[in-house]
């Protein structure tokens, strides 16, 4: 094969490598989230759950520790990739402390 | 034409006026209060995790590099508004809220966001949640008061957590230098705390191996009593450290006989080629202890637990990783 048919063959593949690179970046990308945190004031909390659809029943339960979450000990809703359907904590300093928020999110990336 | 191209120009340059004015209350609604306070806060936090070794980053791939926070301030919908549509265009996707319910101050806000940054990159399985929880609040406290860049009031909010929590001590003193010098019967001359370099680098090890073989819940189970005991053995000192390297094999064989007659735990570590040699110093021992009659056999009194994973830590070579931890108490 001559220097110019060699040449023209990099030139060639140039392109294709960025392309290849962009799809492989795009793929990447895609799968990032970006989580959304809200802070609430105790004094709204019903307000916001209302707002949000969040309805509090005895199948509630603390993802850390299993407590039944009521409107006074409730510390925090997450979101699933199922609609209406959430993770919940409750507002025990430990069981905050030690949830991953992002955890039931990591499904959004499918 | 001359006047007609006149007010062409201040039309011109009152347009990109306004355009400039919109541009900056835009980016200033984005970047400036207390919200976008909170976001710095998170991204640095996670910066810090990954850049800096020391800390255990579970995958890096799953934690997210940036939030958005929302703390009801007066222009936080237009806020919520663009940072929504800034992250599309960066083909980001924002799942639904997650909702905090707390009276927290200002100040707690932040502490509250470093140490969500820290628990996402921290959470296992293989953990007791009250040592999980001063582990985090520990390396929360750490790197607040390390950084320049954190209020004090911040750094003190932490602390009070901290401070309240249950294996504080625990977590103090697996990760001093002094303690890992006095554990380790052969003490490297570089820097090597105990939780940093060889506690946590072995769970998560252990814990990506029994996600991978889908681990049922009892196994999961007797991992963790496994390893909380260990924990607690070496802080207790009732645990040897014998860490394989560039000695010569008979001074480690001396290391492990002295280990076997005065510890009911020993833990042993080897990377990449010096794994083999673990192997070789281990079968050793059998080998010298064949000879006597078996209840005289200090050895056997011994459970063996092997542990294979990766060291990886950023910025060092990923190299093959091996834990050997002779026990007297049986939990498989």
């Amino acid at each position: 094969m001559s220097d110019i048919s060699l040449l023209s063959l990099y030139i060639a593949l140039i392109p294709i490598g960025f392309i290849i690179g962009t799809v492989a970046g795009y793929k990447y990308k895609i799968k990032k989230t970006i989580p959304l945190v809200k802070f609430v004031h105790t004094k709204d909390k019903e307000k916001v759950l209302k707002e949000y659809g969040v309805h509090l029943d005895d199948s509630a339960k603390c993802a850390i520790c299993g407590d039944t979450i009521t409107l006074e000990n409730i510390g925090a809703v997450i979101p699933t990739e199922q609609e209406n359907v959430f993770v919940f904590i409750c507002s025990k300093s430990k069981c905050m402390t030690v949830s991953d928020l992002w955890r039931p999110i990591h499904k959004f990336k499918k | 034409m001359a006047l007609k191209n006149m007010i062409t120009i201040e039309l011109l340059v009152a347009l990109c006026t306004l355009i400039s004015f919109i541009i900056g209350f835009l980016t200033a609604v984005i970047k400036l209060g207390h919200s976008a306070t909170l976001e710095k806060y998170y991204k640095k936090t996670i910066v810090e995790i990954i850049e800096k070794p020391g800390y255990l980053p579970k995958s890096i791939a799953e934690i997210p590099t940036e939030i958005i926070v929302d703390t009801k301030d007066k222009l936080s919908p237009l806020r919520i508004f663009l940072k929504k549509k800034i992250a599309q265009l960066r083909r980001k996707k924002v799942p639904p809220v997650i909702l905090i319910f707390s009276d927290f101050s200002e100040e707690e806000q932040k502490a509250f966001i470093i140490e969500k940054a820290l628990a996402s990159s921290l959470t296992s399985d293989l953990l007791d949640l009250d040592f999980l929880e001063s582990l985090i609040l520990y390396l929360a406290y750490k790197y607040a008061y390390e950084s320049n860049e954190i209020e004090k009031e911040v750094v003190t909010v932490i602390r009070r957590d901290f401070e309240k929590s249950k294996y504080r001590n625990h977590v103090v003193t697996l990760d001093s230098l002094d303690f890992s010098t006095s554990t380790i019967l052969n003490p490297p001359p570089e820097e090597q705390p105990l939780l940093r370099n060889i506690i946590l680098p072995m769970i998560r090890e252990k814990e990506k191996e029994l996600r991978r073989t889908g681990a049922n819940l009892s196994i999961i189970e007797k991992w963790k009593s496994f390893f909380m005991t260990l924990i607690h053995e070496i802080y207790s000192k009732n645990c040897a450290v014998i860490l394989i390297g560039v000695r010569p094999p008979e001074q480690y064989l001396d290391m492990l006989n002295e280990a076997l007659q005065g510890f009911d735990n020993i833990l042993i570590c080897a990377r990449g080629t010096y794994i083999r040699l673990m192997d070789q110093i281990i079968q050793a021992q059998y080998d010298l202890e064949s000879s006597k009659p078996i209840n005289e056999r200090i050895i056997n009194n011994y459970n063996r637990v092997n542990i294979t994973g990766w060291w990886e830590f950023p910025g060092e070579k990923r190299v093959r990783c091996k834990w050997v931890i002779l026990t007297k108490t049986k939990f498989f």
